[in-house]
């Protein structure tokens, strides 16, 4: 490709996908809510001087840009994948896959709640089985 | 507002853009300096205001340093600009460090100010500060008009995290620029390349930094990545900020000086300081190591200059002890190269040369990274076996696996390498005509990945709030 045309190239692809990505960000409908996350998205904040002046409208805005960003998924999913593909990291936002399988990581170890399910382990025992000659099934 | 965020990219940038190419010539300043001080207040509502009366203040004192001149006493305004800039500064970024020394020296009870540091104060204090010193020396004329002095200061593209743009290297082109498809094109390469950079490699690479802190299985192994890794971030996600400003410049019609040249190739400490934040290097040789006589006069005064620039680079990085540390560190190497290393080094091969540079770096950067020293000292511990930790573990040795390509594309990055070898292709026969579609490709490419890790909210810290 000749020089020239690569410079016309170059900035017009640039100044289109910079401008089409914001008109489509303002054109598409918000969405309440990400099946793929369950979670509920930011809205565009509400206007008031107070949070102006604070800061906090343009760092709720910060939020609202990314929880409403147009074809949201598939970015997510273009980033997950050159993760695990093309930088080979083992993991994306803690989400760890093995043989197929997909596992959360739960490191490094909360204790204190694994301290605190087995002491409700033991309360359960101590309430309802006490004395009771209960034995586990083996499968 | 970060470079690196979908709210720059998507909503403040093109909105720019338009604005900027469809007002006419005489217009485009306003133009910047409307979006620049938007750009400013949308991160720091308040000090927004501190920033204007700062270039208020440095245009008002460039037009007293000229009258002054007349009746022959310019040194008076001179003295007063750098008093008021500096007491800006001295007031936001150092009073609380002041406090806790005196505090802490005395026994006292003084209550901390607290004050949040103004995003991007060092800089442009530092910008305006060679404008009042440039039109005393007679190297920069005069801004009659405020509107262009501020754009100057303001202008968004280097605002918060440099390069320290002088006034004289803009000088002309705010009055008058020309703008292409070549610059701009330019300009779009360097910028997607700077944000690559940032959000790619020192993103992730702080993520395993923060794995790192969090981490209740170190080992030595882990230590000497998480310094590396250090190292590397902030390599890239300064030298990627270098990249975007110096990108955008252009394609608003500036060119404003490199900011970084392959630092990692230094062969030594001095050599490493020309090549790495040049701008903020240059500024301290011309604005007070070359005043205060620079290596000429006897060893003694030689060895006075370079602890007084090394200690000043060292604090203007932040209000701490770590920092100035690193900055007198620094020039302890550089004065035992210049008295005994540099011949030393000069009989062995140079491999010796470039592990000394290794662990003087590796180990600088520690220092750098220590908000308290005991968190130094317990890394630099860590990483030479002083601390009862094993080699290795499990754990390092899946992040090793997991960062392990990160790391090395971050390492081979540092080098020319890559640069080198785009320019090889291109001296061959139909090199350049390939390069130049697949570099635009490839580029535009790395803009939707970028939008992937942004959109997905991924690990983006801001590592310049505390210069």
């Amino acid at each position: 490709m000749r020089e020239r045309v690569k410079n016309i190239f170059v900035t017009v692809i640039f100044s289109l996908l910079l401008i089409g990505f914001s008109v489509a960000n303002i054109m598409t409908p918000d969405l309440e809510f990400s099946k793929s996350e369950r979670r509920k998205l930011k809205n565009l904040p509400e206007f008031s001087f107070q949070s102006l002046f604070s800061g906090d409208l343009f760092e709720d805005f910060e939020k609202y840009t990314l929880d409403q960003f147009v074809m949201r998924d598939f970015f997510r999913g273009v980033k997950a994948w050159s993760k695990y593909n093309v930088f080979m990291q083992k993991d994306n936002n803690r989400i760890y896959i093995i043989d197929g399988n997909v596992n959360k990581m739960e490191y490094p170890l909360d204790e204190r709640s694994v301290i605190r399910a087995a002491e409700k382990f033991n309360e359960i025992r101590e309430k309802y089985f006490k004395g009771k000659n209960w034995k586990s099934k083996k499968t | 507002m970060l470079f690196s965020s979908i709210s720059f990219l998507y909503y403040f940038l093109p909105a720019v853009l338009i604005l900027y190419f469809i007002v006419p010539k005489n217009r485009k300043n306003t133009i910047l300096l409307i979006a620049s001080l938007f750009f400013y207040f949308y991160g720091e509502p308040k000090y927004v205001v501190l920033m204007i009366l700062s270039s208020v203040s440095g245009y008002l004192h460039g037009l007293w340093i000229e009258k002054a001149k007349v009746s022959g006493n310019s040194k008076l305004p001179l003295a007063s600009s750098i008093v008021i800039g500096f007491s800006g500064l001295l007031f936001f970024k150092y009073t609380d460090f002041f406090i806790q020394n005196t505090n802490w020296l005395f026994n006292t009870n003084i209550p901390l100010l607290r004050l949040a540091l103004p995003i991007g104060i060092s800089f442009y204090t530092f910008q305006i500060l060679s404008y009042t010193i440039d039109v005393y020396r007679g190297e920069a004329k005069v801004q009659k008009n405020l509107f262009d002095f501020m754009t100057y200061v303001t202008l968004f593209p280097q605002l918060i995290a440099g390069p320290i743009v002088r006034y004289t290297t803009v000088e002309a082109e705010l009055a008058e620029r020309s703008h292409s498809f070549k610059l701009f094109a330019e300009g779009v390469n360097r910028f997607v390349i700077g944000l690559s950079k940032k959000v790619i490699l020192a993103n992730t690479l702080g993520e395993l930094g923060k794995i790192f802190a969090d981490s209740g299985q170190k080992t030595v192994l882990f230590y000497w990545i998480m310094s590396i890794s250090f190292m590397l971030q902030v390599y890239f996600d300064f030298s990627g900020y270098s990249d975007m400003a110096i990108g955008l410049g252009k394609i608003f019609g500036f060119q404003f000086l490199e900011n970084f040249n392959y630092p990692f190739i230094a062969k030594s400490v001095s050599e490493f300081w020309r090549r790495w934040h040049m701008s903020l290097g240059t500024w301290f040789r011309d604005y007070v190591y070359i005043p205060m006589g620079g290596n000429r006069g006897s060893t003694w005064k030689w060895l006075r200059n370079v602890a007084v620039v090394w200690f000043l680079t060292g604090f203007w990085h932040g209000a701490q002890w770590n920092f100035i540390i690193w900055g007198l560190y620094f020039a302890c190497f550089l004065v035992l190269e210049k008295f005994w290393l540099n011949d030393f080094f000069k009989k062995l091969p140079s491999l010796f040369r470039r592990m000394y540079m290794f662990f003087v770096l590796t180990i600088s950067f520690v220092i750098f990274n220590a908000d308290r020293l005991g968190d130094g000292i317990q890394n630099l511990k860590g990483m030479f076996g002083l601390l009862k930790v094993p080699f290795t573990g499990p754990e390092t040795m899946y992040y090793l696996r997991s960062y392990g390509l990160m790391l090395i594309i971050a390492f081979i990055g540092a080098t020319p390498l890559a640069a080198k070898g785009v320019a090889w292709i291109k001296e061959r026969k139909h090199g350049k005509s390939v390069m130049n579609f697949v570099e635009p490709v490839f580029h535009g490419l790395m803009l939707l990945l970028i939008t992937g890790y942004l959109v997905d909210g991924s690990f983006n810290p801001f590592l310049y709030f505390r210069f």
